[in-house]
């Protein structure tokens, strides 16, 4: 095979490269395979900035897993605020510079994020009650996507949305103690959703996962015999628990 | 005799074992390796491009063997053949971080769907 063809086999002509490589990285033995040795050096120089090339430091750092290219927003929280009160944004692509998030398409606030995902911003002191439809916009173009509206509620007498401080479970029944539980509360969980409104006394919330919405299609193939980490959120008209309640349980 | 050389032996690993460089550099990767079986799969309907993929079996190189959800990206996990993302039945093997990479839609806003983590990169059989 003629050299410097990229076939995708380590042949000695691969073999060799390497060997040089690694002398000119100070690297011994150079034997010409990649071990731990060269894999660590190639990490510490993949890790440290040149002094020779511009910053590359991105402007817009993108969430796991999304496009690197676009500007987008998934939650505010909580949903439930008074005007001037502080609301945390989740997404991606916000900017470390400069983004502006408008309140139905007008109310322009500006905010910088540090690491991309979150953004925090105070709601408008001129905002009235009602329903206010969220966007972001910056150098990546806006979030506005007609399929998904990120929306919060201003109000005078705002309510906490469900706050999970405990969870049980017992054969296949979930029970749930807490806050914020309304008479119609939905479950997401790993396990899939519930199929309809739940209703609570306020501070208790009881659930089967047998009637979770994937249950079935999972069970179909764990059989009972797996440990899962089942994580629950409850959703009802005043918002969401914002991270996860955990619990491991054998589906 | 022998018992002293076992000794020596035993202590002489210990201490190459304590002192290979692959313990600096394991250190700064903060991928972990996977495998399974599909079982199932749903759209993340808020983070379109992304994937929520059970599995049973996971394999998550623990002493346990666990059933659970990963997630695939189409924009940033590396997907080599035989190419079978997500198809039921499908054995797959590859690398994950761990985070949150599958936002669904409820209501007025969108949740992150639990899983454990997003693949970066993936084969299937």
């Amino acid at each position: 095979m003629p050299p410097n063809v990229a076939y995708g086999y380590f042949g000695p002509l691969t073999r060799v490269a390497v060997a040089r490589w690694q002398t000119a990285n100070g690297i011994t033995p150079a034997v010409g395979y990649f071990g731990p040795i060269s894999r660590a050096a190639i990490v510490t120089e993949t890790n440290t900035p040149s002094n020779l090339s511009p910053s590359t430091e991105i402007d817009t750092p993108a969430a796991l897993g999304m496009r690197a290219n676009q500007v987008m927003l998934f939650r505010a929280f909580p949903f439930e605020v008074r005007s001037g009160d502080v609301i945390t944004l989740d997404g991606s692509g916000f900017s470390k510079t400069i983004n502006k998030i408008y309140f139905n398409d007008s109310n322009p606030v500006d905010a910088t994020s540090t690491d991309g995902i979150t953004l925090d911003v105070r709601v408008p002191l001129i905002l009235s009650e009602g329903e206010y439809s969220l966007s972001v916009s910056n150098t990546l173009g806006s979030s506005n996507n007609p399929d998904i509206a990120i929306a919060i509620k201003v109000m005078n007498n705002p309510r906490s949305g469900p706050i999970i401080e405990n969870a049980s479970i017992v054969g296949d029944t979930v029970t749930l103690t807490g806050s914020g539980f309304t008479s119609a509360n939905n479950i997401i969980t790993t396990l899939g959703n519930s199929s309809g409104p739940i209703s609570s006394d306020g501070v208790t919330l009881t659930f089967r996962i047998t009637e979770l919405s994937m249950y079935n299609e999972i069970r179909r193939f764990t059989l009972g015999n797996y440990k899962v980490a089942f994580w629950i959120y409850v959703e009802n008209e005043h918002g969401a628990n914002k991270e996860p309640y955990k619990l491991e349980i054998m589906i | 005799m022998k018992k002293k050389q076992f000794i020596v032996t035993a202590f002489s690993l210990i201490l190459i074992g304590l002192f290979l460089p692959i313990s600096s550099a394991r250190a700064l990767i903060t991928e972990d390796p996977f495998g399974g079986i599909v079982s199932t799969s749903i759209r993340c309907t808020c983070s379109a491009g992304n994937r929520w993929i059970w599995f049973t079996p996971l394999y998550l190189g623990g002493p346990v063997v666990i059933a659970g959800p990963l997630i695939y990206s189409s924009f940033s996990t590396t997907l080599y053949a035989d190419l079978n993302i997500a198809v039921s039945g499908k054995w797959h093997i590859g690398d994950y971080r761990p985070g949150r990479a599958c936002w669904i839609r409820v209501r007025w806003f969108c949740l992150p769907l639990p899983s454990l983590g997003l693949m970066t990169k993936v084969g299937t059989n």
